[in-house]
């Protein structure tokens, strides 16, 4: 409060104006009347929804992981069905194949994502040991021998002409210098299959054809370089978060943000409203810092490269984790955030100072309307996944830094006694760079491209550079909440 | 400032929903703070409105209120920042008016500032430029300082001291056009 003498005149005012009443027209009772069950109703109403949305994305979350346990039963009886031409099969067991130059047959099998994988091989080599990968442990176990080429094979014995017949392609064999020789060529066929196999999941994304694939690629080739796999996924996602805030200032200015500048303490509701979505949220603090929690939705996109080889640093989407393999991969990715916050408009009746905006400005000569502040910001993250072999879930860590720039955006009219100049100015008002990272755990529903994700998140800005102020507040932000993503392919 | 049982019980009728309470707390405290909305406002019809909001955040917020402070003191500060939201939210392209600047107020003139009556002072005030309005309510009625009106309306102090002195060059020289019947005949006559 000022604490200056008054001059006269205000003096004057002050005494005349301050115990002053004027009884308002009876129908504003009414109108207030009517605004306060309006207020409690919407309360209630945002309340109820989000009452409703915590236990449908739990059901959601169980209802999946019940689809997904009974699909597991399921796939013990697709277990002997052959690859057959058009069958979107997976690499997981190619490389293996691969890397063990073993001439088997491959059997398909659906993961607990639907999708139609290799997770089984079967050789007619019955003392031949399958390395698995099951948990992070190597296990040796001992394959079922390969009953059908068993049986062709027994047939080339006695015969000068067989029809074989492996992953669905037949193929007539003239016996030209014995039976040891048709088995040579048998074996050589089951070795054009397997690359075909491995083709199946290479760049071009062939599936099994009717027509013999072009196997230009020499075994020895696909040996040396591996299986290389790219493609692009895409996503799109929703989620809910719990978010905390605290920022403190370290040169106390005012002009970061002008609500931290009061001098005073204070509170307020917050509405911010972003092109991805919107945070709303309470804010408490002082000149010094401010803490603030509330509750972010917002949706994603992601547009990811994806790369596998048979080094073991595989790209695997979430629909890869029961081949018995583990994957990581690492992309980085990279986007742009532009919003504008908007304040609702809620007052702080426990500040002692008062509520303040940064959305005019006043001055002598020069009156501006300052209509916006858009934040541009561009985060660059680092993620690597991990599926483990023995859990459907896929395990996600990234970790990056994110540049932004605060614009401001300034309608400006100028003049005294009459408007002389209207014009626009953009300028950069703040540089800023936050240090990101990200943990999380997603789950796919079976026979879906619908995943579920956990996650906890924590930035901290590195610099928050003021045009006008040089260094300003520097917020920390920690959370964590649900989402669910849609694979597109 | 301890308040007073009365209200500290009508207080506590409000919280718990009791309509009559409301109505009640509303009839105590609607005169005046009508009388402030009317400082604020361009028009009475702005100043219904910001009375309805005002009361309306009362209401919600009668939780947060500690028994502490004046509650008339709280109440007050709601409608001072209703009235400023609402000066924000219009984004009004202010225009100052080059005044005489040689025109100083004289002892005549606060003789007849005594003279005027509250709703005539309103009324002149209400015709001021919205930004001398918002900076002479807050300095010279509410009483709020130079730095805080500063941080109110992101302005610097020397903005606001200078709206002040322009806001009251503007209400003399409506005096002296508007309500001349109120100035000493000699002072008249000069003019």
């Amino acid at each position: 409060m000022n604490q200056e003498p008054l001059h006269p005149f205000d003096r004057n005012a002050r005494k005349k104006l301050q115990e002053h009443e004027v009884a308002p027209p009876a129908y504003v009772w009414k109108q207030v009347e009517a605004g306060i069950s309006t207020s409690k109703n919407r309360r209630k109403r945002g309340m109820f929804l989000w009452f409703l949305l915590i236990p449908a994305l739990g059901l959601s979350f169980v209802g999946g992981w019940w689809l997904g346990h009974n699909r597991g039963v399921r796939e013990l009886n697709f277990a002997t069905e052959v690859v057959r031409p058009g069958m979107n099969t997976e690499h997981g067991a190619a490389v293996f194949l691969a890397e063990n130059q073993v001439q088997a047959n491959a059997i398909p099998n659906q993961n607990s994502f639907g999708k139609v994988v290799v997770s089984q091989v079967e050789t007619n080599d019955v003392s031949m040991p399958l390395r698995e990968s099951r948990g992070g442990t190597q296990q040796e176990s001992t394959v079922q021998p390969f009953r059908e080429n068993e049986r062709s094979l027994a047939g080339f014995e006695n015969k000068e002409e067989s029809n074989v017949s492996v992953n669905g392609f037949e193929k007539s064999f003239q016996a030209e210098g014995g039976q040891e020789n048709l088995k040579e060529l048998a074996q050589a066929e089951r070795k054009n299959k397997i690359l075909m196999l491995l083709s199946d999941t290479l760049e071009e994304e062939e599936t099994l054809g009717a027509e013999m694939p072009d196997l230009a690629r020499d075994w020895e080739e696909i040996n040396r370089e591996g299986v290389k796999n790219k493609k692009w996924r895409t996503e799109i996602g929703a989620h809910v978060d719990l978010m905390g805030s605290l920022a403190f200032s370290e040169n106390q200015s005012g002009d970061y943000m002008p609500l931290f500048g009061s001098g005073k303490g204070f509170h307020e509701k917050r509405l911010e409203i972003w092109q991805y979505g919107m945070f709303a949220n309470f804010m408490y603090g002082s000149d010094q810092q401010a803490v603030r929690i509330g509750l972010r939705t917002g949706l994603s996109y992601q547009h990811q490269r994806i790369e596998t080889s048979r080094e073991g640093i595989a790209t695997v989407p979430f629909n890869m984790v029961q081949a018995g393999e583990q994957y990581v991969f690492i992309h980085s990715t990279a986007g742009m955030m532009r919003g504008i916050w908007v304040k609702t408009n809620l007052s702080s009746p426990e500040s002692e100072g008062p509520e303040l905006s940064s959305d005019l400005s006043l001055s002598d000569t020069t009156q501006y309307l300052r209509q916006e502040f858009a934040w541009v910001q561009i985060p660059v993250l680092g993620v690597l996944s991990w599926n483990p072999a023995s859990l459907p879930v896929s395990l996600e860590g990234a970790v990056g830094l994110s540049p932004g720039w605060l614009v401001r955006n300034e309608i400006w009219a100028y003049g005294r006694e009459r408007v002389e100049d209207v014009g626009y100015t953009a300028g950069m008002e703040r540089f800023r760079l936050d240090f990101n990272l990200r943990l999380g755990v997603r789950w796919e529903i079976p026979q879906t491209r619908l995943g579920i994700s956990l996650h906890a998140s924590f930035m901290q800005s590195v610099l928050n550079l003021s045009m006008a102020e040089g260094v300003a507040m520097r917020p920390v932000n920690a959370g964590g909440g649900l989402g669910i993503v849609w694979r597109l392919n | 400032m301890k308040n007073n049982p009365d209200i500290s019980e009508l207080i506590l009728r409000c919280r718990k929903g009791c309509r009559r309470a409301q109505y009640e707390l509303y009839e105590k405290f609607a005169p005046k703070m009508f009388a402030v909305c009317l400082r604020y406002a361009r028009d009475a019809s702005e100043a219904e409105d910001m009375l309805q909001d005002g009361f309306i955040k009362v209401f919600a917020n009668l939780g947060s209120f500690k028994d502490l402070g004046s509650f008339e003191g709280w109440v007050r500060r709601i409608f001072v920042n209703t009235a400023l939201e609402k000066f924000r939210k219009k984004n009004p392209m202010l225009l100052s008016s080059e005044l005489h600047p040689n025109l100083a107020i004289t002892r005549d003139d606060e003789t007849v500032l005594n003279r005027l009556s509250a709703e005539e002072l309103t009324r002149l005030i209400r015709s001021l430029p919205d930004g001398y309005r918002m900076v002479f309510n807050l300095y010279a009625v509410e009483g709020y300082s130079h730095k805080e009106i500063g941080e109110m309306l992101s302005i610097s102090e020397g903005t606001s001291k200078s709206q002040l002195a322009r806001a009251r060059q503007h209400l003399q020289e409506k005096i002296r056009t508007e309500l001349p019947e109120y100035l000493p005949v000699t002072n008249v006559m000069q003019a």
